[in-house]
């Protein structure tokens, strides 16, 4: 456990996890795995009886690639970074946004055709906020998230974005 | 200043002409930089109080394919760092070729 000062504002207790691949504060859950990923215990924890909808985008590989078979992708991350962003986007989805509790959960490894990277979830009172806080938190952690992943196609491979 | 003081001074400053301060950093790699360079880490020799830019040089003289990419960062204790910050020996640095999580 650590206590944690922002330069304003209260005093936060954050509870990490001794190889920090988790985070997780009253209101917030961002974790990076090497297992799949649980639709439900996402879903169970955004749930709760203020919100008046939750949000949840589930990200999940698929087949093909500009016309190209895909094998199966294979993610890393920079954990500790990695989740140091990730909680900067989800602070930003609350300054932004009338929004309850985020979540996001990231898979690493090899991922299968159909499996699942990334689970998003929002819950607000009012479903505008949900919908558009998931769709910055999804957008900008593909922007900024140190997260790779590359394809592996029948004849090659590739990391995604490398080269322009 | 006494002569002794004087002494030590002028030493001091031979020493550091003749052997500036190297640092020697410790590189994480992820992505497509661990493929150039051919492994998760990597070592280089900086001077010391060297900034992010110089770091940058240097890798892209041992490691001419960083520069085939569509853009790269460099993180410094788990932050985005820019061109002009200072880097030490006690930093983690990371090499962030571009994202693709999601």
């Amino acid at each position: 456990m650590a206590v944690v000062t922002p330069p304003f504002g209260k005093k936060k207790t954050i509870f990490r996890c001794p190889h920090r691949n988790i985070s997780i504060k009253m209101n917030t859950q961002i974790e990076i795995h090497t297992e799949p990923l649980n639709i439900q215990s996402c879903i169970d924890w955004i749930m709760s009886p203020h919100s008046g909808g939750i949000d949840v985008f589930i990200g999940t590989v698929r087949d093909m690639t500009k016309g190209k078979t895909v094998v199966r992708l294979e993610f890393e991350a920079y954990n500790q970074m990695a989740i140091k962003e990730m909680e900067k986007i989800s602070q930003q989805a609350f300054d932004n946004w009338p929004v309850q509790k985020v979540l996001i959960h990231h898979r690493t490894g090899v991922l299968a055709v159909g499996e699942i990277p990334v689970i998003i979830a929002v819950s607000a009172a009012h479903r505008a906020a949900a919908f558009e806080a998931c769709r910055y938190i999804i957008d900008t952690l593909k922007e900024t998230v140190p997260i790779w992943k590359k394809e592996v196609f029948e004849d090659g491979e590739v990391w995604v974005a490398a080269h322009p | 200043m006494n002569i002794a003081t004087w002494v030590f001074y002028v030493i001091n400053k031979i020493v550091a002409y003749l052997h500036p301060m190297m640092m020697n950093i410790k590189i994480l790699a992820f992505g497509i930089a661990k493929d150039i360079f051919g492994g998760s880490t990597t070592n280089i020799q900086l001077d010391e109080n060297a900034t992010t830019k110089q770091l940058k040089t240097h890798l892209e003289a041992a490691y001419p394919r960083l520069k085939q990419l569509a853009s790269y960062m460099v993180a410094v204790n788990n932050e985005y760092a820019d061109d002009a910050g200072a880097i030490t020996e006690r930093d983690e640095i990371a090499i962030i070729p571009p994202v693709s999580g999601g």
